[in-house]
């Protein structure tokens, strides 16, 4: 599937705005979406998440799903990676 | 025919790296110097991200409109008229009941004057039970505090401060527990966070507490927090389990008073 490059960047920057603009299940799907792109976006968003809106007690959930999404994301790419080759 | 697939027809594919990926770089770039900043410089951070969620309000305001007929908006105006004049009316009558109140104790029950600060992010954007306000230390808010909302309804305190912007726990965050009442008789309960805003209770059954209860948190004084909507039964326990619907909607919050 070819995405081109102008998609890839409005994903990544819309991700990166939707913290602060849109609700967290749609920002989680954008940060998905943002993975896929560029894995570690997923982790760097998840942590710029928790700076945000972490309350200073509890799990950092945002950090920790951010970790896994960029987790998955690689692995995903791996495997597409693989079979295209 | 033979073909090769070179190494910059890969680099075509969508989920192979190559432009993509440099952009996907620089964004990470950005979000680390976003962090660093957050964390050596918060005043320029709270400059920097303040516009941003404000932009963000008025965008959710404006989108939040799209899809509604004229009718529904209508219908929606007359019932709020409607309300409102019940409101006015109750208002009326509190006032005067205040009034009797404060001229039998005194000032004594006057609360002191707060903090007016303004909501800049809420939950459904901000992924734990917290609001963003836009008053910090420099104004007096201290960590602890009790935050309020419109009508004095007790809605969470202040979990983290500092110059120019304070993050507010929800009381109803998932997991917190609070001390209150419930019903008219005032039966002594914890209050559970149940997240956005409700929250659930536990009480015997022979407790005998009825939807449309009032609940109150106990916070300095019996604050009004919300009613009981739903009775849940469990024949095999003693206890029946109360869900709370507040009066404050921390979803639609767009100020706050947080006590000095």
């Amino acid at each position: 599937m070819k995405v081109p490059l102008p998609i890839r960047a409005a994903i990544l920057v819309l991700a990166l705005l939707s913290l602060f603009w849109l609700p967290w299940r749609i920002s989680l799907l954008l940060v998905f979406a943002a993975g896929l792109v560029f894995p570690p976006t997923a982790l760097a968003l998840g942590i710029l998440a928790d700076l945000l809106y972490y309350p200073g007690h509890g799990f950092p959930w945002a950090s920790a799903e951010g970790l896994a999404i960029t987790l998955i994301c690689a692995a995903v790419r791996h495997f597409v990676k693989t079979r295209i080759m | 025919m033979n073909r090769q697939y070179s190494r910059s027809h890969r680099f075509q594919n969508g989920y192979v790296p190559g432009r993509g990926s440099a952009t996907g770089g620089i964004v990470v770039l950005i979000i680390v110097v976003l962090i660093v900043i957050r964390l050596i410089a918060p005043t320029v951070w709270h400059t920097m991200t303040t516009p941003l969620w404000r932009v963000g309000h008025v965008v959710s305001i404006r989108l939040g409109g799209v899809g509604e007929s004229k009718m529904t908006l209508s219908s929606e105006r007359d019932t709020y008229a409607a309300q409102v004049a019940a409101l006015a009316n109750q208002n009326a009558a509190l006032t005067a009941k205040v009034t009797d109140l404060t001229k039998l104790l005194g000032t004594r029950t006057q609360p002191d004057p707060g903090i007016v600060a303004a909501v800049l992010a809420r939950p459904p954007v901000a992924p734990y039970d917290v609001l963003i306000i836009d008053q910090g230390t420099s104004a007096g808010v201290t960590l602890g505090a009790l935050v309020t909302g419109e009508g004095g309804t007790p809605i969470g305190t202040i979990g983290q401060t500092d110059a120019s912007q304070s993050r507010v726990t929800l009381f109803s965050t998932r997991g917190i527990q609070s001390p209150g009442w419930v019903g008219a008789s005032h039966i002594p309960v914890t209050f559970t966070g149940a997240g956005a805003g409700a929250f659930t209770v536990s009480v015997p059954k022979i407790a005998g507490v009825q939807v449309g209860d009032g609940a109150y948190l106990a916070s300095g004084g019996a604050y009004p927090v919300g009613t009981v909507i739903k009775i849940e039964v469990d024949p095999s326990s003693p206890n029946v389990s109360l869900d709370v619907r507040p009066y404050a909607n921390p979803f639609s919050l767009a100020w706050v008073t947080v006590s000095k």
